[in-house]
């Protein structure tokens, strides 16, 4: 009968076991990560009685067991990582997206807006000196927003090395933490003890982790659980690899492990976010902001560059842009185009210069060759200075200077030289003779002519090939120089002038007593340019005038050339024409300036040109012509943006785009035309128009069609984020809550259990107060 | 959801959706106080992406509101100076009637000159009108007055080139006025000439505008008979003059068949009659004149021409069908058939289908002052004669009114268009952008009610458990 007692002994304990762990289970409640815990209860070993039959000797406690599904928090471990990242992600877009200020008044699209109003507005009072300020702030105000973006995404990016510091202090901990606990938990349960709370705070240690940074779990027989991290053992067993941040070759964030030199790739978590929004998503917004502020200094300054300012002709003008001595040898002037660290790249092209005369107004324009690969500083400034009443030279901080003599000025403008007849070979008081033909000559072999000047005896000149660089390809330009140069050594009174790709002879006397004749002698070189032969040119009393109104609106650079069609009187002589030829020798148009022509009025000519033939007569005989310069842009090489002569913008994209000081200071200088007028606003109209204008570098868009891309992709990114983020935090949850209603506590199935317990131990109680009063009953018999 | 349910789980749902709520019930309560659906690119990134281009459009169009606005103050302006002009050249007008009138008496004429000189002076001021600092009759010139007076000619320093703003998508307006176009004529016709020297128009085409004087002078005489030469006094006959010397007791001389004179040798001067009159050779007779050997001849009396006051002078050839002669002052060219010329003297060159609106005023007043000191007959010739060029003038200018007219009219039309146009992109954007004030806020009390449930609900259902009841 005494093993009784030890049963109801054991139901006493099992109900009390019950009881403490329902205890135990409703003060856990609320702990973070606790698994509720269950008592594995079984009946105890059975006795054989007398006579073979076995009674239970009560029931025993065999384990507490952890309530938990090992699959379930592999799941919610991966989820956590997914949360963490989309997370930060949302954070950082919302960040992003708020910088941007869209669609606010100080947002880049509204002040681009601004911009290019600004820009609407002065071009309908050009000379206005309020809305030229006006444009200055509009262009501020743009360019501010530039940098403050630029500045903002840097700014942004250069936070991600502490924050990810940050991450990998917390990693850490819970990196040691979990080998710790590893250890711990492999030395008690060889003792066959579960280390329920153990596991239950490593799990959660492993949850956290997870939120942090990739995190595969291995787990060991022995109990022990292994971290992969992207690849990498973090924790093995009981011994912990910390992780660091170290910045890369590119300047970039990286994740490694202990010593180890090779980077951990961090796909999952918080970290990962970080990562991503430092090496993709801000180079990648910073990116298309430079594109966009890179195209807008780009394309403003090749027309602005190219304009007329208000105060007319440039007297003197510094480049924005200092050149980098590239050598090290302290000087500026040696160093290449290429190689001189401009901000934008100078091509092989050319640049005009117009030298206008205060006085007269007359243009001499001069094109410069550009090569950058063979060109020096120093050699640009030589060309430039070669020019006449022109100088330039290369400043100590390696900026280039150009001025001009008094009396003179200088723009790089297509503005239309309004007197092109000033070298006076078209209907001159000086006798002329002018060539049909257009060079470039072949003057191979010897030849020789004869010029009479004013009727004195004929000199001969001597031609040989050797006098030019490549005899069969002579352009006018070279041989103009060479025949100067014998003219003058033979003390003729004449000179050859060029006119576009022709060449015409003019004597230096004036008036009716002025005369000229050449003749071929060997060869036929005279012949070759087309100059009349045999014939005497004389002068006139007075010269004619010529006058050129309007811009060029045609393509391409070139020049027209004017010639007599017939001899006679301006505005008297019946049928009297001038035909106007394109460089390629195309007709553009001919001119009636007969009888009906009065020469007090306009002739169209086309292109946007216009032309008075004045009083006078010219002649045909005598091959009367001029050229007039017709220019589309007169900077092909972009020499001028690269060095920031004459530029609206200075710097080189979104953080450093900025106005240039010369225009802030002087609001008379934003070259709002092409000619020297008040009023003109014809470069203000293409700087308008590039707001409509595809950019190729911007694949094609516009810079504001650009521009809102880039906003509305920032804006789909936040949303996509957003979105993200709810249902990976909804997935979480709901695996939270799935692990919640197996592992979680419910207050009233611990109370029934309590109830249960209690009742038990009420029951094994009187059990064994029942034995005992068996028991007394029977130590009384014996009395 | 497993089957059992926890105190926790019920706790955690219930946040969940306090939260969710009171993220909703945020939303719409922003909404309601910018009154933006779209207050960044995330809230509707397709609204937005359609937003922002219609937004700039409309800035557009604003600027080409604001244009239109300042183009239609500058045809207004333009347009009430020019009216004024044809209200002075109507007054030119009646003034060229009154004088014309045979009875009117120097003094009064005198008078009217002075009031002539007047409307010149506001003409000019008329056409050098400004709109704030903007000069309306120069082209594209319009910082300085494009019209300016030396002299009694005024010359225009403005040009023909236009600026034009935008007004319209892709639509321009010219904003300027060429003055050339208003004050002076171009629909150029033949030239003519009125006087007695016997010069006519040349063949060439001449290139001055409106009425001018054209003076012939003579310099002096070659190829004179011996005997006989050049005297001081100046004489009226010009071009080439056949004579002829009749030997008697006393000589004669013919000229150009004209009567005989007779050549008294000691008398100083010989004044001959050119064929019928009246112009006349003046010859000095020499003391030792003797019948010379030959008796015919052909002299020529030299002269010159100018139709710029005498400051620039062209010497007459009379072999010259077609002799250029220059205007210094504003470098025109008038084409003179030289074969004819009879004798000195003015002409009135009339440049046939021109004008210059202020050269007819200068005429009115010079011929009213009458300052060549012609008859009473010439003056009131001449004054008609300006009766015909005022009209000219008057319909010159109202073409320009007409012209400026249809230019505002067209800008009322576009700024009306843009007007029409802009309330569509309004519209549009309203559409992306704004919210329905009605809706959102029946949103928000929904989002209020379903907030407070949750929160109330949140409450009790924490608040329950079995030891309640136990």
């Amino acid at each position: 009968m005494s093993f009784g007692f030890y049963t109801g002994l054991r139901g006493l304990n099992a109900a009390r076991l019950g009881m403490e762990l329902a205890g135990n289970n409703i003060a856990n409640i609320n702990t973070r990560g606790f698994t509720r815990r269950q008592q594995i209860q079984q009946s105890s070993n059975p006795i054989t009685m007398v006579g073979g039959f076995q009674i239970g000797t009560g029931a025993e406690i065999s384990t507490i067991r952890r309530v938990m599904d090992g699959r379930l928090e592999a799941r919610i471990r991966t989820q956590g990582g997914l949360f963490g990242r989309s997370l930060i992600e949302n954070r950082q877009m919302t960040e992003i997206e708020g910088t941007f200020g869209e669609p606010g008044k100080q947002g880049l699209s509204n002040l681009m807006n601004e911009y290019f109003g600004a820009i609407g507005k002065l071009r309908g009072d050009a000379g206005n000196s309020s809305l030229r300020g006006g444009l200055i702030q509009a262009t501020t105000g743009m360019t501010d927003a530039f940098n403050t973006l630029a500045s903002r995404y840097s700014e942004m990016g250069e936070s991600t090395m502490p924050e990810v510091k940050a991450e990998l202090t917390m990693a850490n901990g819970l990196i040691e933490q979990i080998a710790t606990l590893n250890a711990q938990i492999v030395s008690l349960e060889a003792n066959g003890t579960p280390a329920n709370v153990m596991r239950d705070t490593r799990e959660q240690s492993i949850k956290d982790l997870s939120e942090i940074l990739d995190t595969q779990v291995i787990e060991k027989k022995n109990g022990s659980m292994d971290i992969l991290s992207a690849g990498h053992l973090v924790v093995s067993g009981g011994r912990a690899s910390p992780l660091k941040a170290v910045r890369g070759k590119d300047g970039l964030t990286e994740i490694r492990v202990g010593n180890s030199t090779t980077s951990v790739d961090v796909k999952q978590g918080r970290i990962a976010a970080l990562l991503n929004n430092e090496n993709k998503v801000l180079p990648g917004i910073l990116g298309r902001l430079d594109s966009m502020a890179r195209s807008m200094i780009l394309e403003t300054n090749r027309i602005h560059s190219t304009g007329m300012p208000k105060t007319g002709p440039f007297t003197s003008l510094v480049s924005d842009v200092a050149v980098k001595d590239g050598d090290g040898d302290g000087q500026f002037a040696d160093e290449l185009l290429a190689y001189a660290n401009l901000p934008f790249e100078v091509k092989t092209g050319a640049l005009y210069v117009a030298v206008t005369n205060d006085k007269t107004g007359n243009v001499e324009r001069t094109k410069i060759d550009i090569n950058p690969n063979d060109m020096t500083m120093g050699d640009l400034a030589d060309a430039l200075s070669s020019i006449d009443n022109l100088t330039a030279v290369v400043d100590p901080t390696g900026r280039l200077r150009i001025q001009s003599e008094s009396g003179y000025g200088f723009d790089f403008s297509n503005k239309l030289d309004a007197n092109p007849n000033s070298l006076a070979t078209f209907g001159s008081d000086s006798a002329t003779l002018g060539g049909s033909t257009s060079g470039p000559y072949d003057l191979t072999s010897s030849m020789s002519f004869s010029i009479a000047v004013d009727g004195g005896s004929a000199v001969t000149i001597n031609l040989a090939s050797t006098d030019f660089k490549s005899p069969t390809q002579v352009e006018a330009g070279e041989l103009v120089k060479v025949l100067n140069t014998k003219l003058a050594a033979a003390s003729v009174n004449a000179e050859a002038v060029q006119i576009g790709k022709n060449v015409s002879f003019k004597a230096a006397s004036t008036g009716s007593n002025s005369s000229l004749q050449v003749n071929d002698l060997t060869g036929t070189a005279m012949a070759t340019l087309g100059i009349p032969t045999g014939t005497t040119a004389t002068g006139r009393a007075s010269g004619l005038e010529i006058e050129v109104q309007g811009s060029y609106t045609g393509k391409g650079n070139g020049s027209l050339r004017f010639v007599a069609e017939s001899d006679g009187i301006i505005g008297v002589t019946k049928g009297l024409k001038v035909s106007v030829f394109r460089e390629d020798g195309t007709k553009l148009a001919t001119l009636d300036v007969g009888e009906g022509h009065d020469p007090l009025d306009a002739l169209e000519v086309g292109d946007g040109i216009k032309v008075f033939i004045k009083h006078g007569s010219i002649s045909k005989t005598n091959g009367d012509q001029f050229s007039l310069d017709t220019l589309e842009d007169t900077d092909t090489s972009d020499i001028l943006v690269g060095l920031g002569l004459n530029s609206y913008f200075t710097g080189s994209g979104a953080a450093d785009i900025s106005i240039s000081q010369r225009i802030k200071d002087n609001p008379d200088l934003i070259s709002a035309g092409l000619r020297f007028a008040s009023s003109d606003n014809e470069n203000l109209v293409r700087m308008a128009d590039l707001r409509d204008k595809s950019l190729e570098f911007l694949s094609g868009n516009t810079i504001e069609s650009f521009y809102n891309d880039l906003a509305s992709d920032i804006g789909f990114e936040t949303k996509k984020s957003q979105t993200i983020l709810e249902s990976e935090n909804a997935l979480l949850g709901f695996l939270e809550n799935e692990r919640e209603s197996i592992s979680g506590v419910n207050l009233d199935e611990e109370m029934v259990d309590l109830t249960r317990q209690q009742q038990a131990f009420q029951a094994s109680a009187r059990f064994i107060s029942t034995l005992t009063e068996m028991s007394n009953t029977l130590m009384n018999l014996g009395r | 959801m497993g089957l059992r349910i926890t105190q926790r789980m019920s706790a955690n749902r219930s946040l969940y959706n306090i939260q969710s709520n009171t993220r909703r019930l945020n939303r719409t309560r922003e909404q309601l106080s910018t009154g933006y659906r779209v207050n960044r690119p995330s809230d509707d990134p397709t609204a937005f992406l359609r937003m922002l281009p219609v937004r700039n459009d409309m800035k557009e169009l604003k600027q080409f509101q604001e244009n239109s606005l300042q183009a239609r103050d500058i045809f207004h302006t333009a347009s009430s100076a020019l009216e004024d002009a044809v209200e002075l050249m109507s007054r030119a007008k009646e003034m060229a009637v009154q004088g014309a009138n045979g009875t009117l008496g120097d003094g009064d004429r005198k008078t009217l000159a002075a009031t002539a000189g007047q409307l010149l002076n506001e003409m000019l001021s008329l056409a050098n009108s400004k709109l704030g600092d903007r000069f309306l009759f120069g082209g594209s010139a319009t910082s300085s007055p494009p019209f300016s007076m030396s002299g009694n000619t005024v010359s225009y320093n403005g040009d023909d080139s236009s600026v034009s703003v935008q007004v319209a998508p892709h639509s321009e307006m010219d904003i300027t006025s060429s003055g050339r176009k208003l004050f002076f004529s171009d629909g150029r016709e033949a030239t003519t000439l009125e006087g007695n020297t016997g010069a006519k128009p040349g063949s060439g085409t001449d290139s001055g505008t409106g009425l001018h004087d054209l003076t012939l002078e003579q310099t002096g005489i070659s190829n004179i008979p011996t005997g006989l030469s050049q005297s001081a006094a100046v004489s009226t006959a010009l071009g080439n003059l056949d004579w002829s010397i009749t030997s008697g007791p006393t000589d004669t001389i013919s000229i150009a068949g004209g009567p005989p004179v007779a050549i008294q040798p000691g008398a100083s001067q010989v004044r001959v009659m050119v064929g019928t009159g009246p112009q006349e050779i003046i010859l000095d007779v020499d003391g030792s004149y003797m019948t010379p050997t030959t008796t015919t001849g052909t002299m020529i009396s030299e002269g010159r021409a100018s139709w710029d006051d005498g400051q620039s002078w062209t010497n007459l050839d009379y072999s010259q069908g077609n002799l250029q002669i220059k205007n210094s002052a504003t470098g025109a060219m008038l084409n003179l058939d030289a074969r004819g010329i009879t004798q000195t003297g003015k002409e009135q060159v009339s440049f046939g289908g021109t004008y210059d609106a202020f050269n007819v005023l200068v005429a009115l007043r010079d011929t009213l002052n009458n300052t060549d000191g012609e008859s009473q007959e010439v003056v009131s010739q001449r004054l008609t004669a300006l009766i015909g060029e005022v009209d000219k003038v008057f319909e010159q200018m109202l073409e320009g009114l007409r012209d400026l007219g249809a230019r505002g009219s067209q800008i009322d039309l576009t700024k009306d268009r843009m007007s029409q146009m802009e309330i569509t992109m309004e519209e549009a954007l309203s559409r992306d952008r704004d919210i329905d004030i009605s809706e959102v806020i029946l949103r928000m009390t929904q989002q209020d009610t379903a907030f407070q449930a949750s929160l109330a609900v949140g409450g009790r259902v924490i608040n329950q458990s079995l030891l309640d009841y136990l």
